[in-house]
């Protein structure tokens, strides 16, 4: 090959090399574009999910008026049936319902917000039957600290008061709301209720104990979530039953095979 | 085997392995179930009882089932829409998992080693997805 051939297919050697690499900067600028704008797509997408999530959790009353106006409320869904200790309901109502509840849990707190006015109206109040509340701790010092205020309540015999406000003003769980200020604001609302008193009586060894009896209790019926309801007709053997979703409608069909 | 092929098998089996710890989650919901958890439940019970537990009322285990179903169908099927789309999952996901995340660690204050894994394993199919995505033609 002459030299003048030679450089000539030097010089095309070189032109298409310089082309080739101008060819893979624009591709890889093309695919870090391309990039770039899915990830756009895909950040606007999860940062829209996020704020669809915060705007989704409800409101607790917190006000001192909103929260007294919440425990009439309860006062009234409660009002003229005999409470004594945990149990409200007529004590001759031979199906006793035995419902455990961690003070934490918001499956619990919605149950007690959607259907247990219309169940206490239906079964508890005509006497079909009488319900008590056995309180676990398995969400944290929170759980505790509620469950010890609600062993207090039942001194008072206003234990089903004091939880149903209690789970009305719910927090986050495990952020450590259920502080002496917060139980004290729940305990305040809670018409006819000595606050003072059961911030004294909470800590007592008979309080904690009965803590203890319901960890007991619950590892002895197998129960290990909350809520969690136990069916007891008269002497006979307590029995799990399992409810479809925390409605009245849940409740009053796992229950009314039990009643005659 | 090319890498392509090799980083496609990884990616599906990151995305099985995610539906697997999502699907648990989802049975131990609709079971009413606890889940079980190295050291105790305690954490997990907390996470999967909070408010943050559903998005528009549907479970977020849930939704990861079908966000890691519709990760392993875009990584299986061929063609660059495919290939575009598991990026865009695989993004979008990873960064609601980071979010939850977060919100374990600092809002709920409690972990879930569920929902730590599931991070851990979106977290991988992200590089690999991403990687894949690179090392594609186009």
């Amino acid at each position: 090959m002459s030299s003048r051939a030679k450089q000539k297919a030097e010089a095309r050697a070189a032109r298409q090399a310089a082309e080739e690499s101008q060819e893979k900067a624009r591709r890889r600028k093309r695919r870090i574009t391309q990039l770039a704008v899915i990830g756009g797509f895909a950040v606007v997408v999860a940062i829209a999910a996020i704020a669809i999530s915060q705007s989704g959790s409800e409101e607790a009353p917190s006000g001192s008026s909103e929260l007294a106006a919440e425990g009439q409320k309860i006062a009234a869904v409660f009002g003229g049936i005999p409470q004594e200790g945990m149990t409200i309901g007529k004590s001759n109502a031979k199906v006793k319902v035995t419902e455990f509840v961690d003070m934490q849990c918001p499956h619990c707190a919605e149950f007690a917000r959607d259907a247990l006015p219309e169940v206490v109206d239906q079964y508890v109040r005509t006497g079909k039957i009488r319900m008590e509340l056995q309180t676990m701790t398995f969400m944290g010092p929170d759980s505790e600290r509620a469950a010890l205020m609600v062993a207090a309540a039942a001194e008072q015999n206003l234990a089903w008061n004091y939880a149903d406000l209690f789970f009305a003003a719910q927090g986050q769980p495990g952020s450590g709301y259920a502080t002496d200020e917060f139980l004290t604001d729940i305990g305040d609302a809670t018409p006819g209720f000595d606050t003072q008193l059961a911030l004294q009586q909470r800590n007592t060894p008979e309080a904690l104990d009965s803590l203890n009896a319901t960890t007991d209790l619950a590892a002895e019926l197998g129960v290990d979530s909350t809520p969690s309801f136990v069916v007891t007709v008269g002497d006979g053997k307590p029995e799990v039953v399992q409810l479809s979703a925390t409605t009245a409608a849940a409740f009053a069909e796992a229950i009314e095979p039990f009643l005659d | 085997m090319d890498v392509s092929r090799k980083l496609t098998g990884a990616a599906a089996v990151l995305a099985v392995l995610g539906i697997a710890i999502a699907g648990y989650l989802t049975w131990v919901h609709f079971n009413d179930l606890s889940v079980v958890c190295v050291g105790g439940g305690e954490g997990c019970a907390t996470v999967q009882s909070s408010d943050y537990a559903k998005f528009l009322g549907v479970p977020v285990a849930v939704i990861g089932v079908v966000g890691y179903i519709l990760i392993l169908a875009s990584v299986l099927i061929p063609g660059t829409k495919a290939l575009n789309a598991s990026v865009f999952l695989t993004i979008s996901g990873w960064l609601f998992s980071a979010y939850l995340t977060y919100l374990e660690l600092f809002v709920i204050n409690a972990i879930c080693q569920w929902c730590v894994a599931s991070f851990v394993v979106l977290t991988a199919l992200l590089t690999v997805v991403v990687w894949r995505w690179l090392t594609a033609d186009g």
